[in-house]
C-alpha cells in the first residue's frame, strides 16, 4: 500500500517468472505434446495468433461478469442490510440462502437456458448467483460488529434505531463489504465461464470449449490466462478501492 | 467538590429490582437496591465482578427499566433515555472511521439532529470539542484516527465524548480498568479536574478501591448478585486530592474498611 519494500514489490513477479520457467523447461524436458500440456511459449504464440478473437470473447466475458456482479452487489447489499438489521429477516432468510448457495451453479445453467435461451442472460444470472452470497454474509456481519457500548452511548442520548444504523452500523459494515467485493468479483468470473462453457456461443468459456473440441489446447490455456489476468485486474481494482475508502480499518 | 449544597437528590433508587430474561433462565441482577445521589456528588460503586454494577448505570441512563421499585431523576421516574447522561466504558469504543475530534462531536450531532438543526452548528461543535480535547491534554491530536492513539489517549477521547454535551450525570463503567497504572493515575487527575470544572454529578463503577477513595465523595459497596448496597463510606479529604494522599493512614483505613465489607461475599477467598 504505502511503503512496500523493493523485495515485496518484486516478489510476485519473481514467482510468476519462476513458475513459467519451470513450466517451459519441464514440458520440454519431458517432451510433452502441446495437446497434452502446451509450453508457455506455445500459449503465447496462440495468444498472438488468435488475439482478435480472444479480445472479442474476453470483452464479452468481462461485460457479462461485470453486469452479473453489479446485480450481485445490489442484491447482496439489500439482503445483507435486511438480514443484519432485522433478526426476524435473519432467521427467515438465512437457511434458504445457505441452501441456495450450496447448490452447484453449473446445475442451474441448463434450467436457465430453458428459460432464457443460450447466450448472455444465463451467464449474467450465473455470475450473479455465485457471487452475491459472500456480500450478504459480509454486510450482515459488518452490521453485527457494532460495539454494544457504542450503541448504549447513542441510545442514552435518545438516538433511534435507524440513527444508530446510519451513524454506526453502515460505516462499520464498510470494511467487510469491500473485503467481500474482492472475493466476489473473482467468483463472478467463475460463474460466467461456467455458463459460457455449458451454453453459449460467445465469451472466453465458449472459446475454450470450442478450442478443446479441436484439441487446440494452447488456445484453451490462452483463454485461461486471459481470465486469470482479468480476475487479477478486477481484484486489485477493488482492493485499491478498499484501501482508499476504508483505510481507517487497517493498521 | 462542587460549591452547591443541594438538599434534594438528583438520582434516587427506591427499592429497585432488576431481572434479565424470563422464566427459569432469568437472572435477578439487582434486588432491594436503595441509593440516592446529590447534585454534584462524585459517587463510586465497588463490588465483585458480576454483581450488577453496570446494571445500575443502565437504569440511570434509561436504557433498561427496573422490574420493581423506581428510579427517579429530578424527582421524575426514568422511563426512557433522558439525554442528560454521558457515558464512558472500559473499552473506549470510538468509531475507527472518525478522527478524534469527530468522535467527540458525536453526541452534539445526535442532539442537534433531534432538534432538526443542521448547518451552522458544525463549526461551534468543533470549537467546543477542540477546547475539551486540549483540556485533557490532547491538543494537536484532533485529527488523529483512533488507531493512531495510545490506549490512554483513546480513553481521554472517550471521556471528552461523554462530556461534550455537558451532561448533568456522567456515568463511568470501569473507564480506567484496561490502562496501565501510570496512565490510570494520570487520568484520575484528568477526571478529578473535569469534575471540579464542570460540577457534573459522577457515578464511577470500579474494581479499584484506591481509585474509588481517591476520586469519590461517597463510596458504595455492592453485594454479590442479586446486587444491593451493603455499605457506604464518606471520603472526607479535601479537593483537589493528590496522589500522595493514597499513602495516608486515614486513606488506607478507608480502603481497608471497604475491602473488609467486600470480603464478606461468598467468593471472598477467591479474590
Amino acid at each position: 500500500m504505502n511503503s512496500k519494500s523493493l523485495q515485496e514489490r518484486l516478489a510476485p513477479w519473481v514467482v510468476i517468472i519462476v513458475v513459467f520457467f519451470v513450466w517451459e523447461f519441464g514440458t520440454r524436458a519431458l517432451g510433452l505434446q502441446p495437446f497434452i500440456l502446451p509450453k508457455p511459449t506455445d500459449v503465447y504464440a496462440s495468444l498472438i495468433r488468435w488475439w482478435d478473437q480472444i479480445q472479442f470473447h474476453a470483452v464479452h466475458t468481462l461485460t457479462t461478469t461485470v453486469t452479473g456482479f453489479a446485480i450481485a452487489v445490489a442484491l447482496g447489499i439489500t439482503l445483507g442490510l435486511l438480514v443484519g438489521y432485522s433478526r426476524l429477516a435473519y432467521h427467515a432468510l438465512y437457511p434458504i440462502m445457505i441452501g441456495f448457495n450450496s447448490v452447484p451453479k453449473v446445475a442451474l445453467v441448463p434450467v436457465l437456458v430453458i428459460w432464457f435461451g443460450i447466450g448472455t442472460v444465463p451467464a449474467i444470472i450465473t455470475a450473479c448467483a455465485i457471487s452475491f452470497f459472500p456480500i450478504v454474509v459480509n454486510v450482515a456481519t459488518g452490521l453485527a460488529t457494532v460495539e454494544p457500548e457504542l450503541e448504549d452511548v447513542l441510545r442514552s442520548l435518545g438516538a433511534k434505531r435507524h440513527d444508530i444504523f446510519l451513524k454506526v452500523g453502515l460505516p462499520s459494515a464498510m470494511p467487510y463489504f469491500f473485503a467481500s467485493l474482492k472475493v466476489s468479483v473473482t467468483l463472478a468470473f467463475v460463474g460466467t465461464i461456467i455458463s459460457e462453457t455449458v451454453a453459449s456461443n460467445r465469451g472466453v468459456g465458449y472459446l475454450m470449449i470450442a478450442a478443446s473440441g479441436r484439441f487446440d489446447v494452447p488456445l484453451v490455456f490462452a483463454g485461461l490466462f486471459v481470465i486469470a489476468v482479468m480476475g487479477i485486474v478486477l481484484y486489485e481494482g477493488f482492493a485499491y478501492m478498499e484501501r482508499k475508502l476504508t483505510g481507517w480499518a487497517y493498521r | 467538590m462542587s460549591t452547591e449544597t443541594p438538599s434534594t437528590p438528583l438520582v434516587n433508587f427506591d427499592n429497585v429490582a432488576l431481572r434479565y430474561g424470563t422464566g427459569t433462565e432469568s437472572i435477578l441482577a439487582l434486588e432491594g437496591l436503595n441509593l440516592s445521589i446529590r447534585t454534584g456528588e462524585f459517587v463510586a460503586v465497588v463490588g465483585m465482578s458480576g454483581c450488577g454494577k453496570s446494571s445500575l448505570l443502565k437504569l440511570m441512563s434509561g436504557l433498561v427499566r427496573p422490574t420493581a421499585g423506581s428510579v427517579t431523576i429530578h424527582g421524575q421516574e426514568v422511563t426512557k433515555p433522558l439525554g442528560i447522561v454521558g457515558m464512558a466504558f472500559q473499552n473506549p469504543s470510538l468509531m475507527p472511521w472518525r478522527r478524534a475530534l469527530e468522535n467527540v462531536i458525536l453526541p452534539l450531532e445526535i442532539k442537534s439532529e433531534q432538534r432538526r438543526l443542521h448547518s451552522g452548528d458544525a463549526r461551534e461543535h468543533k470549537e467546543k470539542a477542540r477546547e475539551l480535547l486540549s483540556k485533557v491534554g490532547l491538543a494537536g491530536f484532533e485529527d488523529k484516527y483512533p488507531k493512531e492513539l495510545s490506549g490512554g489517549m483513546k480513553q481521554r477521547v472517550s471521556l471528552c465524548r461523554a462530556l461534550i454535551h455537558q451532561p448533568e450525570l456522567l456515568l463511568l463503567d470501569e473507564p480506567f480498568g484496561a490502562l496501565d497504572a501510570f496512565t490510570r493515575e494520570e487520568l484520575w487527575g484528568v477526571l478529578q479536574r473535569l469534575h471540579r470544572e464542570t460540577g457534573c454529578t459522577v457515578v464511577l463503577i470500579t474494581h479499584d478501591l484506591t481509585e474509588s477513595v481517591y476520586l469519590a465523595d461517597t463510596v458504595h459497596v455492592m453485594s454479590p448478585r442479586p446486587g444491593h448496597l451493603v455499605y457506604g463510606a464518606e471520603v472526607p479529604f479535601e479537593r483537589p486530592r493528590n496522589l500522595d494522599d493514597r499513602f495516608n493512614v486515614a486513606f488506607t483505613q478507608i480502603v481497608a474498611d471497604l475491602r473488609h465489607h467486600i470480603a464478606k461475599g461468598p467468593e471472598a477467598e477467591a479474590v
